[in-house]
This record gives C-alpha cells, structure tokens and sequence, in this order.
C-alpha cells in the first residue's frame, strides 16, 4: 500500500508521459519499426545492406532500454493509484482518519475494478519473454541466422505483445 | 506514367529532417509499409534502401516548426505549414480555366495519413540523444483530449472534405475511434503492424484515390478519381450498379472497370501496373448488350435463351442471362429498354430465375446487372419502371464526370488519342501537340466528351499524316464540319460494330443531318454529277445497320458462342416490322447489299449469299429500280 509521500513521481517526469516515450517513443515507432524493416528486407521487399552483426545493435538496445520498462511497470501502482488524489485539494481537507479510510477502500477498488494486478503480471512476463529472446539473439553468429531461425519474428511479436500489455495499464488516475 | 498511389504522412516522427541527413525512422517506416519516400528533403535524399515492389509513393510532412530542430530550439505544432502541404497535393478542378493548359498542376494525394500524438517543447540533451531533433514533450501531447493529430484532422476535413485521411499510429485504437471517426478519418492504420503493406494497399483500395493502372481508363483527375473509387466499392459487391453520365463519357469503359475490379486478385493487381495481362482477361463473363437491341418479339429468346427440343428439332439457344452467369450483364442505354423487357427484366430481378423459352425448368440467376444511361430515368417521359429503376441501382449509382468537369485530363486523353489514331493509320507521321492546340481543345464545351474528342484527334491526324505537329489549325469541332463533312465515319463503312457499342446516338445524329441538308445552293458545281456518291454511302450505311442486326440476332449457343446468322430475325429487328416474312427479308438483303455486292465481307457477304439462294429471282421492286435508273 503506497502512503502520500510515497506518491513524489520518482521517475522525474509523469508515468503516462514516461511510458509513452518508452512505448510508443521507443518501443513501437523504433525498435518494432527497426525490426520490421529487416524483416521485409528478409524477405526481398527492400533492397538495403544488412550488416553482417547488425543484431547486436538491436541487442545493446533492449539491454539499454529493459531497465526502463521494468521500472515502469514496477512503479505503476505507486504513481497512477488514486491514492495520490488524497495528497492534494480537496480530499487533503478529509479528517486524517477518514483520509487513510478512503484511501485504503479507493485503492482496493482500483486494484480491482481495473485488473491491475492481472495486467501488471502480464506486461511483467511479456517483458520477461521478449528479454529472453533478445539476449538469445545475441547468442546467434550473425544477421543470416537471425532472420533464418525466425528469430526477428518471434522478437517483434513478443515486443507487440509488451506493448500491448503497457498500454492496457489506465494513462490517467482513476477512482 | 507513375501511377503509383501518392500519400502524404504528417508525422512529427517520421516528417521531421535531421541535420545528420538520414532519418533511420522514417527509412524503417518505408521499408515496413514499402514506401517510396519522394519527400525531397534531406532525408529522403539521403535513404540507403530501394523499395522494390512498392506499394505507394510517401511525401513526409512533420507538421511542427522548425523542421530540423537541434538542441536547445523549441518545437511547436504548426497546422499551416501542414494545410499548405495537403494543399499542394490537392488540385481543385475550379482552378483549371477554360482555355489555360492544366500545366504543373500536382496529382492528387490519394491519402492522407496523420499521426495522433506530436512532440512538443524544448529540445533537450537527452531528448536528442534519445531522438535527433525531438523535443522532450509536454503533458498535453499525449492527452488523448487534446492530440494535435485530431486538430489536424478535424480541419483537414474541413478544408477537403473529399480528401480520404487515415489515422496511422502506435496508439491503441480503441482509445480514439469516437473522436477521429468524428472528425472525419476513414479508418486506423496501425503503425508498427508487421502486415503494414497489406493494411495500407487495403486502405487504398477501399477509400484512395487511385488512377487506373493499366490505362484503360485515362485520367488523374479528381472528379474522375473520386469516380473510379466508387466502381472499386461497388465491385466488392455483387449488387446491381447504374452508371450514369452525359454521352461519351465513358459508361461501357467504367462497367468493365467494375468487372475488373470485382475479381479476387483484383486488389493487388489494381494498384500495380506490372501485371497487365492478369488484369484484363478476367476469370468470370463479361456479356454487354445494347438495350434497344430487345424488340418485344425478340427479347425472351435473347435474354432466357431457347430449350433445345430433340423431338423438334429445335435448335438450343443460350440467353445472355446464362451467357454471364457467375459475371457481370451490362446494359447499355437502358433508356431505349421496351415496357415489355422492363417488365421481364423485374421478374428475374424479382425472383432470381429464369426459364428458358420452351423449357420447364427453373434455373437460377448468379448475375450481377450493371446498367448505363445518359437520360434522366426519373422523368415520366422516359417511361422507364420506377422500381425496375430501383433494383437496377441497389448497389449504388456512379456518375461519370463530363469532359469538362475533368479538363485537367485532357492532356493524357490528347496523348493517348493521338498515339491511337497514328496506330489506326500505319505510316503516319508521329507528333507533339502543341501549346496552340492544347489551349484550343481546353477551350472547347465538348458537348459529346471524350467520343467527341477521339473524333477531332483522329480527325486532325488522318487529315495531316505527313507532319510532326498538331497544332490549333488542325483541330475542327463537330459544328465547323457539318458543312464540310462527306463521311460521318472514318474507314470503312461496312466495318461490324462491335458488341456494345454504341450505335443509337451517333444515328440519330446522322438522320438529323441528313433531314437538314440543303443542296439548293448557286454553285451548281457542289452538287453536280453527285448522285451516284449519295446512293453509294446510302447503300453503305444501310448495309452497316443490316450488320449490326445480324450481330445483335445472332443465335448463340455453347458449340458456336460466336453465333449462327439468321436474316429472318435480322429483317425484322432493322425494320421494326414484326410480320415481315422470311421471304421479304431475304428481298430486303439482296435489295440493299446488291449494289455493293462486290465489297462485301463477313457477315453480311454470308446474308446476302444466304438470301440469294432462298430467292433466286429478283424482285419486283429490283426490277422498278433496275428499269428507273439509266
């Protein structure tokens, strides 16, 4: 249970707008996009030198950017409960007693109402499953084998899947 | 010609020029959807990659100032510089004058994709690091309340009502359907889909404004483009389809197109132009017919066929109804349809079956009805069934533009009317139209359309073969050539017309004329010694009704689709005589091919061959005419 000066936004900037860079800033629109390229390349739709270890770009940048999905995800309950709504005007005009009451039934209710934790455990494996595959693309000898083995496939459709599961966590704080 | 669709993206992302030149984003997002970029900037100058089979054309419009944003510089969304580049794709037909050349005028944005969520704000060390050029956002950005793509939509709608927009992004879809169906945008592309080339070719399809790849149709026009997009809707169903629009136009041309487009692999094929073959030999029939062709008499018979009868002997006929069974019918002018057609034509729309003359058995109807008419239908003069009408429209009416609601075309109508006509004579003269002419065709009403200008094109050409030019003296329009014209036609005139052409209108502009020719003139020399030139183009035009009767009554059956003479028939149908005997009508063909027995061929040779031998002797009449003339 997250207490008011808990809810100080720890990640400098808001969770919406933080997720929304790494989801659709990143996620989607660069990596996702990156990845589908070389696959339609792949498939001889687009003539453009791959390099040989291209891959591991791709590798050092999931490694760059997992700590801030994980992050994200880890912070959601604390930043985006509405137990936040009590640290400001007007419900900091509630008595202390009454304030901790509704707070603790407002956040129940959220976590309910909304599924979070079922989506959170989602975003959580989905996260899990697309680090797996990456670091397995690591491992391969080049560009030839990732695209070969169907690797390129499986990553972008776990990263879609990941994407997925953030953007089914509420962008707004809700009652 | 580049006929690939031209889409416009405005994308903060994908739109925005880095100084570094390339921009990896927008590279990526090309390949994905296999995009040609032709921005023009730096970034598309600077692409590594080739689309090899692309499926569109894309211009990049980030929609936000600066376009290069470095470090420390402040982005803002800026919907000007976003109207001005949809603007520049968008060329209103208004601004084409009478008699001004549609010269530099852009092709059309087939579509519009816009992005939901813009960036805004400062560009900081770290937003460049994450993404060269991209600010670091503000909060309201990514407010689905206040996305400046919905701004951008709403007033791009605004402004072009008819322009087809996408929404293309990364954002959940469900979060915006309501609002950006509200503001006018036809559908959501989802932008990191990894079956992006077919969501977009899809997109096109149904919504763009796409020009016929294969040629047939000609023009890039707007109002023929918005045209064209309806016969694709309407092929994706199996409904009936009217076509309606001025004579000349194009009605017959546009059916095929919808025939075209209904088939399977129609989609792809229609964007591309690289498999030409696969687009005209369609799999499912095609039968065109001209309406006035269905005498009361004769019609049953044409439309339902005839049971073959062993006991009889009668001979099986296959209708037209079977003959485009699985296909599309087409009905030309469906205005001169007789009450009596109407009235069997709504039975089988009504009931879906057909029984074929003689026959017992039902068969069913897996027939697709496309009609054409210039007249207004709704006008009770026309007499024409108001729920016939109705049924015949049930999937929906396309109207053809006239030539001068598209002038921007005429160039490329010019073009290919004048490399057709140079074909039709072998040893002409290629040529240039020149500035002169092209400003002297814009200038004309083309009451009769596009046939019209085929006509002055072929007319310009076959009078100068021996020049490299066309030039405004060479251009004369139908009112300057009453008085001069000796032929209405160019070439023989014993050629058969074709199945569906148009024969009707060109006619009855010829008996007027000829009702209204005066001879009476002072210069004896006009007219003088003339006669035998008279009745010989008499004897010719007659001759070519008498073969568009023998086509249009031709007894069609499965060993011999190409159909078996019958004179009697015929006879009947060119003199709209319906107790006319065998015998007459065979006196009638050798009365009118014998004077010009020598020349024929085809068709009408095997008529007259075929009425000789059934009346050896020559007629009364013949006799009058052989002791009348000197």
């Amino acid at each position: 249970m997250p207490h008011m000066e808990e809810t100080s936004h720890s990640l400098g900037i808001l969770w919406p707008q933080q997720c929304s860079l790494f989801n659709h800033g990143w996620l989607r629109n660069c990596f996702s996009q990156s990845l589908g390229a070389a696959i339609q390349i792949s498939r001889g739709n687009v003539q453009r030198d791959l390099p040989s270890q291209d891959h591991q770009t791709w590798v050092s940048e999931w490694l760059s950017q997992e700590d801030t999905a994980r992050r994200l995800i880890d912070s959601f309950v604390t930043e985006m409960s509405p137990t936040v709504l009590f640290s400001v005007s007007p419900l900091t005009a509630l008595h202390p007693e009454d304030a901790e009451f509704f707070r603790d039934m407002a956040h129940t209710h959220w976590l309910k109402r909304h599924h979070i934790e079922e989506r959170i455990e989602c975003a959580k494996i989905q996260l899990v499953t697309a680090g797996e595959l990456v670091r397995k693309l690591g491992r391969v000898k080049d560009i030839q084998e990732a695209i070969g083995s169907g690797l390129l496939h499986l990553i972008h459709a776990a990263c879609q899947e990941l994407a997925d599961a953030l953007s089914q966590l509420p962008r707004s704080i809700q009652l | 010609m580049n006929l690939l669709p031209r889409i416009l993206v405005l994308d903060d992302l994908f739109g925005r020029s880095a100084t570094a030149g390339t921009n990896v984003d927008r590279e990526n997002l090309c390949a994905n959807f296999l995009c040609q970029d032709t921005t023009g900037d730096a970034a598309s100058k600077s692409s590594r990659q080739k689309i090899l089979r692309p499926v569109a054309e894309a211009v990049f419009c980030r929609a936000q100032s600066p376009c290069i944003a470095g470090v420390g510089e402040t982005v803002v969304n800026d919907l000007g510089m976003a109207l001005e580049a949809v603007r520049s794709g968008w060329p209103e037909a208004s601004r084409i004058r009478r008699g001004r050349r549609p010269k530099g005028i852009p092709r059309c944005w087939s579509m519009v994709l816009i992005d939901l969520c813009f960036y805004t704000g400062k560009v900081t060390q770290e937003s460049h690091r994450r993404t060269a050029g991209m600010p670091e956002g503000r909060s309201g950005d990514d407010d689905l309340r206040s996305y400046f793509g919905l701004s951008l939509l709403d007033a791009i709608h605004r402004e072009f009502p008819e322009l087809p927009i996408f929404i293309l992004s990364s954002k959940p879809r469900e979060e915006v359907s309501l609002e950006f169906s509200r503001c006018g945008a036809l559908g959501f592309i989802d932008r990191s889909a990894l079956d992006g080339p077919e969501l977009l070719e899809q997109a096109l399809w149904n919504h763009g404004l796409l020009a016929d790849p294969t040629g047939d149709v000609v023009g890039q026009s707007l109002p023929l483009l918005l045209a064209l997009r309806e016969a694709r809707r309407a092929a994706c169903h199996r409904e009936n389809v009217l076509i309606r629009g001025e004579r000349g136009t194009g009605k017959e041309l546009m059916a095929r197109y919808i025939h075209r487009c209904s088939e399977p692999a129609a989609r792809r094929i229609a964007i591309h132009a690289d498999n030409k073959e696969r687009i005209t030999d369609t799999a499912t029939h095609w039968v065109a017919v001209n309406s006035a062709v269905f005498t009361p008499n004769l019609f049953v018979s044409e439309l339902f066929g005839i049971q073959p009868r062993t006991t009889s002997g009668v001979d099986g006929k296959v209708g037209l109804i079977e003959m485009a069974k699985g296909g599309d019918l087409f009905f030309d002018e469906i205005s001169d349809m007789q009450p009596e057609v109407q009235a069997a034509l709504m039975r089988v729309l009504q009931e879906r079956q057909i029984t074929r003359v003689g026959g017992r058995e039902s068969l069913p109807v897996d027939v697709r009805f496309l009609s054409a008419t210039n007249a207004d239908l709704e006008d009770s003069d026309h007499a024409f069934r108001p729920d016939l009408l109705d049924r015949l429209r049930a999937g929906g009416t396309i109207w053809l533009p006239s030539l001068r609601e598209r002038l921007d075309d005429m160039p490329l109508l010019v073009e290919k009317l004048v490399r057709e006509a140079e074909a039709h004579r072998p040893g002409i003269r290629p040529r240039q139209v020149t500035p002169e002419a092209m400003d002297r065709l814009l200038a004309h009403d083309w009451p009769g359309n596009v046939r019209e200008l085929r006509g002055v094109i072929f007319d310009a050409v076959t009078r100068h073969p021996d020049v490299e030019h066309l030039v405004a003296e060479h251009v004369r329009f139908e009112s300057k050539l009453k008085s001069q014209k000796s032929k209405v036609e160019a070439g023989s005139a014993l050629n058969r017309p074709k199945a569906g052409q148009q024969v009707g209108e060109p006619l009855a502009v010829l008996l007027e004329r000829m009702r209204g020719v005066e001879i009476d003139s002072q210069r004896v020399s006009h007219w003088a010694g003339r006669l035998p030139d008279l009745q010989r183009e008499q004897a010719r035009l007659a001759a070519r009704l008498l073969a568009a009767a023998l086509e249009a009554t031709k007894r069609r059956t499965p060993e011999q689709p190409d159909g078996i003479l019958q004179i009697h028939p015929a006879a009947k149908l060119a003199t709209g005589d319906p107790n006319l005997t065998a015998a007459k009508a065979a006196d009638l063909f050798k009365r009118l091919l014998g004077p010009m027995k020598d020349e024929l061929e085809g068709d009408l040779h095997e008529a007259y061959q075929v009425s000789i031998r059934l009346r050896p002797k020559t007629p009364k009449s013949a006799l009058i005419s052989k002791i009348n003339t000197p």
